[in-house]
């Protein structure tokens, strides 16, 4: 397997956005499109080969690649740094599912996107490098900079291609992660400045920071390093109440974006949440379970009450965002394998349902220019193929036994009411797990309410001239549905791929 | 026979194949014509409608077989889900229902839906209900049965708001779903609360998870282990998905709004199965309902309540489909007042033969509304009997067996009154004798004013094709003598009594043969009989003395009670309206202006001490520098401090 080199992986998306940045490539349209479609392709088939080939019963990281410098030394030898990536259970599938969406998002680019596109393009390219740095980096301090260097593109592509208050959405979201983000860095600067302390090695390595284990470090200064750490994923997720970038960056960015945004981004908070808070300090989530779990049915229900009053298409799919990101939270809180394991399957589930909700808001604001609830109506009938997607999506994102949806939140739900997490706390599992089941009632009724408010009823007689898919969208939400149905009906397909890197999770967690 | 044991799952998996055989070949346009569609559909039903009558032939010769095959599907930690198919004498016979009637109903649409331009949508979703409905009743274990039950719940949405451009069905749908989200939500807490108070006895006995057949002892552990309370708190989760997929009050409003289907649908989903899958569901998990004593009287009155509101809402509606709609919810009612009286047979009886009379009554007045251009209100009918006369002698019948005047339902209706009867229940019994005078009454009101009388109507009418008129022959067969064969009479040639086929426990032997009952139930649906005739049908009509008049003036806010159907539907738009949106409302304001007030302002007077802040940054490295420097050494102290500490 010399050909599978993370490298080659994380970096080509950066090399061929400078070639399409550069001034020799032709500056037209088509052919920038179709040379980044192009290439997202081919990087879409070669992160399926790391999948093919990665063996999910090694629990360690897989793959592993160190980047020297010339003189054979790490990248900043003194400080530990080092320019280190590997695969384990939860990142592969988040490799592939970024490679997945963005491959789907530049397919749907063709109609939103319709100045700039060598920046457009290049800029996407980067953020691909961004999100497969995050999954990969074996090193702390590299970590924190690929967070970092997402913010770049999605600023840019927010506020240049967005609609409506643009810059203030896009100035919002970059200010509300780089909060997070510095409440992280002080974790990893004190978490770096303990493991010297108590070892006399620098080193950012994850490998030897979560297996150190951390028993000399105080309780005050490990719940601080937690916290940090949580509060940047907590924005990240998004948990109430940090969540109020999410609606205001959905509504105003580009419809492809809003897709990369819900499909991956979104996804960094879960994966940061189980990669640090859960396996660095296994001792410190036990304590603070029952924050999660309070948390987490807040989310749900609390973001699902919101899309129940939303009046806006766009702003309804971004709460029931926030409220599936929810699950995530109740699994992982549930500290059992089988609610990790939902967790990780809901991160799966939503990023497909969620990218194809919103396509298809932007397929609709595209014939329409508008995404106001009460003036859509009966597109049922000019949009018929459109319908049946939307139809699909929504009673997977309302959880139909057989789509993707459902599977996660059974097995989230299993986890959390079997789960003793809560043990010594007021409140019991079962209770909460009882309480957050009441969502799928508001997530079906909001839901159904939306494909009523859109396709069903009366049709005002200026929409009589929309047209139906074009075959870009039609083949996107198609790439999308296989999944939803696929994993669906056979979710073990995925789950073997992180179940022994779940179990293993859960066994440390015991100790 | 062991064949079709073995193969069972070919009844469900036929369905499906051709769904997607269907739904691919509408996709790529492989075929225009209807009747590719239609054979793929009732080919497949046909089949299983075939091995379904072996398998209850091989279930009446061995009828202590009970055969379950079991797939892994999620498998993941401590759980493990399968899905699989259990063949005993319920399933069988619930297969022949679901099969033959379904078979019957296909045939019917293909006359009722030729013109429609869904053809193929709809066989599509028919044939997906099939798939589903048949999976449900093979289930092997609660989890699959959740599964299945929500998939029928899709088709049900699916078919209902199939006219999805009319804003009603488009309105009916979504309620019929969210109504039944309630009764899945409370099933699903359920579910997984008995899972978890016998988890020890399933990972222990290495069962498959909630299998069915092992339920009783799984459940009396979880009631050792949960205490009473949290038992009934249980096994009342998993009451609600019955109560709302049987539309049994309070979740009862979906059924009548789910008449904006078209008509066949409302025959096959919302008269004869899916809304019987409610009961047969109690069927299934009565074990576990039985260890609760309080449970079982909540069934009881829930079935009763609604049995009797059911019925007082049916007799004054106008709209034909409605009326039969309330006849349905009223006899689900009574299958699960018998239920809870722990009259398991005589319950299941009542489904069997309500599902074929009702399911001809369906089609029987879709193939009115058919041949009128539409119409549904019964005020605008009448006299209809000599142009169709097949339709009306057939509506005739299952007015008769409905009423419990000698045909089917007379003997299942009997069932569950003598087991009343014995057991004491007498206010129960007053109370199911009062609906069945009001059955006959509202069942016969409707056949005298669909066909009786003179025409009232303007609508150019025109005869239903015979592909409508020959299944409502055929439903008439089973609708008039199901009841009678299995009654126990037929068993000097070999034909047993229904309840020493399916029973639970132990077979129960008839030891109280009265015609008290009988008689009683007889005279009180002939008089039903007569109030219905001296009102509404012209023959009689000499007899009555502006009655009629008389009722609606001195009994008017019953009138009014009964015609608003008991404001459940205004006080449901009510709750969603003072209620849940301005709650929703509420916190949606919450969120954008107190949260996300609290975060701009931040942002605000951020941008004010920047401009602060900024007087700093005057371009001097040294003041970089110096800055950078006491705060890294700031940092480094406070850190410090909190080592020491």
């Amino acid at each position: 397997m010399e050909f599978l080199s993370l490298n080659i992986l994380i970096f080509a998306p950066l090399i061929v956005a400078g070639i399409i940045l550069s001034p020799l490539f032709p500056n037209d349209e088509i052919i920038v499109r179709r040379f980044a479609k192009g290439f997202s392709g081919i990087l879409f088939i070669y992160s399926i080969l790391f999948m093919i080939f990665f063996k999910p019963y090694n629990t360690g990281y897989q793959f592993k690649e160190t980047i020297k410098l010339f003189s054979n030394t790490n990248w900043i030898e003194p400080l530990g740094i080092s320019l280190s990536f590997g695969l384990d259970g939860i990142s592969v599938m988040l490799v592939v599912l970024t490679t997945f969406l963005v491959m789907l998002a530049l397919i749907a680019s063709k109609k939103s996107i319709t100045t700039k596109h060598k920046l457009y393009y290049s800029l996407i390219l980067v953020l691909t490098t961004a999100i497969l740095g995050i999954v990969t980096s074996r090193d702390l301090f590299l970590f924190f900079l690929f967070w970092e260097l997402e913010l770049i593109p999605m600023y840019f592509l927010i506020s240049i291609w967005g609609t409506g208050k643009k810059e203030y959405s896009a100035m919002k979201f970059v200010l509300y992660t780089f909060f997070g983000s510095l409440f992280m860095l002080g974790g990893i600067l004190l978490l770096n400045y303990f493991h010297f302390l108590n070892t006399g090695i620098y080193t950012f390595s994850i490998e030897a920071l979560t297996y150190s284990r951390h028993y000399d470090i105080p309780f005050i200064v490990k719940a601080l390093i937690f916290l940090g750490f949580f509060i940047a994923f907590a924005v990240k997720l998004p948990i109430v109440p940090l969540h109020t970038w999410l609606p205001n960056a959905h509504v105003d960015a580009p419809t492809p974006v809003s897709m990369l945004l819900a499909g991956i981004l979104l996804k960094m908070g879960g994966y940061g949440l189980i990669r640090f808070n859960t396996q660095m300090f296994p001792e410190m989530i036990k304590i603070f379970a029952p924050m999660l779990i309070v948390l987490g049915v807040i989310n749900i229900i609390y973001a699902a009450f919101i899309a129940l009053a939303q009046k806006d298409l766009k702003l309804l799919i971004a709460y029931s965002s926030i409220s599936h990101m929810g699950f995530v939270l109740l699994g992982l809180g549930a500290l059992n394998t089988i609610g990790i394991t939902g967790a990780m399957f809901q991160m799966l589930a939503h990023a497909l349902i969620s990218a194809g909700l919103f396509l298809i808001v932007g397929v609709i604001y595209l014939r329409t220019k508008t995404r106001i609830f009460s003036h859509l109506g009966g597109l049922g009938q000019v949009m018929p193929k459109a319908f049946y997607f939307t139809m699909l999506l929504a009673l997977a994102s309302l959880g139909l036994p057989l789509l993707v949806g459902f599977a996660a939140e059974v097995m989230i739900f299993y986890g959390a009411f079997t789960s003793n997490s809560l043990d010594g706390f007021i409140l019991s599992n079962q209770f909460m797990t009882a309480l957050a089941a009441i969502s799928i009632i508001i997530t079906a009724a909001y839901l159904l309410w939306m494909l009523q408010k859109i396709f069903m009823g009366n049709m005002f007689e200026k929409w009589q001239k929309a047209y139906d898919l074009t075959p870009q969208e039609a083949i996107a939400l198609t790439f999308l549905s296989i999944p939803i149905v696929l994993f669906g009906l056979y979710p073990e397909g995925v789950t073997s791929l992180f179940l022994p890197f779940v179990d293993n999770l859960v066994s440390n967690l015991a100790l | 026979m062991e064949f079709f044991i073995n193969n069972v799952w070919i009844i469900p998996a036929l369905p499906l194949w051709s769904f997607l055989l269907i739904l691919f070949g509408r996709i790529f346009n492989v075929y225009e014509n209807k009747y590719i569609s239609l054979a793929l559909t009732a080919g497949s039903t046909f089949i299983g409608f075939i091995s379904s009558i072996f398998i209850l032939f091989y279930c009446i010769n061995n009828p202590e077989t009970s055969t379950q095959y079991n797939i892994l599907w999620l498998d993941t930690g401590n759980l493990k889900f399968s899905i699989g198919w259990l063949v005993d004498n319920l399933a069988a016979m619930m297969l022949v229902v679901v099969t033959s009637i379904s078979l019957l109903i296909q045939i019917y649409s293909h006359g009722y839906m030729e013109q429609d331009k869904g053809y193929h949508r709809f066989f599509a979703y028919l044939v997906l209900f099939n798939f589903s409905m048949l999976a449900l009743v093979l289930s092997t274990n609660l989890f699959q049965t959740y599964i299945f039950w929500e998939l029928v719940g899709v088709s049900s949405y699916l078919l209902i708001g199939f006219w999805f451009y009319k804003p009603s069905a488009a309105q009916a749908a979504k309620k019929a779903f969210i109504i039944n989200r309630i009764g899945d939500c409370g099933l699903l807490v359920g579910t997984l609360a008995l899972l978890f108070y016998s988890l020890n006895w399933w990972t222990s006995s290495q069962n498959i998870l909630l299998e069915f057949a092992t339920l009783g002892q799984a459940g009396s552990l979880a009631l050792a282990n949960a205490g009473p309370v949290l038992f009934g708190l249980l096994a009342l989760g998993l009451l609600f998905g019955p109560i709302a997929k049987s539309a049994q009050i309070p979740l009862h409003t979906w059924l009548a709004d789910a008449m904006e289907g078209p008509t066949p649908i409302s025959a096959l989903i919302h008269a004869a199965t899916m809304v019987a899958a409610g009961v047969y569901l109690i069927a299934r998990l009565y074990p576990v309902f039985e260890l609760s004593p309080q449970i079982m009287t909540i069934m009881v009155w829930v079935g009763a309540i609604t049995a009797f509101i059911a019925a007082t809402i049916a007799i004054t509606q106008t709209d034909i489909k409605k009326c039969l709609a309330y006849s349905t919810c009223s006899q689900l009612g009574y299958m699960v007042l018998a239920m809870g009286v722990g009259a398991y047979s005589a319950g299941l009886f009542h489904l069997i033969t309500h599902a074929y009379f009702k399911a001809m009554l369906f089609l029987c007045s879709g193939a009115v509304i058919h041949s009128l251009a539409d119409q549904q209100n019964m005020k605008y009918m009448g006299g209809l009997r000599k142009k169709i006369p097949i339709v009306a002698y057939t509506y005739l019948i299952g007015t008769l067996a409905i009423a419990g005047l000698f045909l089917s339902g007379f003997w299942s209706k009997e069932a569950i009154l003598l087991s009343l009867y014995i057991q004491g229940k007498n206010l129960l019994l007053i109370i199911a004798l009062i609906t069945a005078f009001m059955t006959a009454y509202y069942m016969f009101r409707s056949y005298f004013m669909v066909f009786e009388g003179e025409y009232r109507g303007h609508a150019h009418f025109h005869k239903p094709s015979k592909i409508m008129t020959v299944p409502l022959i055929i439903l008439a067969v089973p609708s008039a003598l199901i009841g009678f064969i299995f009654s126990g009479s037929l068993k000097s040639i070999g034909i047993g009594s229904f309840d020493s086929f399916i029973f639970y426990g132990h077979a129960l032997h008839e030891a109280h043969v009265s015609l008290f009952l009988p008689i009683c139930s007889l005279i009180i649906a002939t008089l039903g009989f007569l109030l219905a005739g001296i009102i509404y049908w012209d023959k009689l009509k000499s007899l009555y003395c502006n009655c009629f008049k008389l009722v609606e003036k001195y009994f008017s806010p019953l009138y009014k009670l009964s015609t608003n159907k008991w404001y459940f539907d205004d006080f449901n738009n009510l709750l969603i309206k003072y209620l849940i949106l301005p709650i929703s409302e509420l916190i949606s304001i919450f969120d954008k202006y107190v949260i996300d007030g609290f975060i701009n302002l931040c942002g605000i007077s951020t941008l004010y001490k920047g401009k602060a802040v900024s007087l700093l940054q005057n371009g001097n490295i040294q003041t970089y520098l110096v800055t950078a420097l006491l705060s890294f050494i700031a940092i480094i102290t406070v850190v410090f401090l909190i080592y020491i500490i």
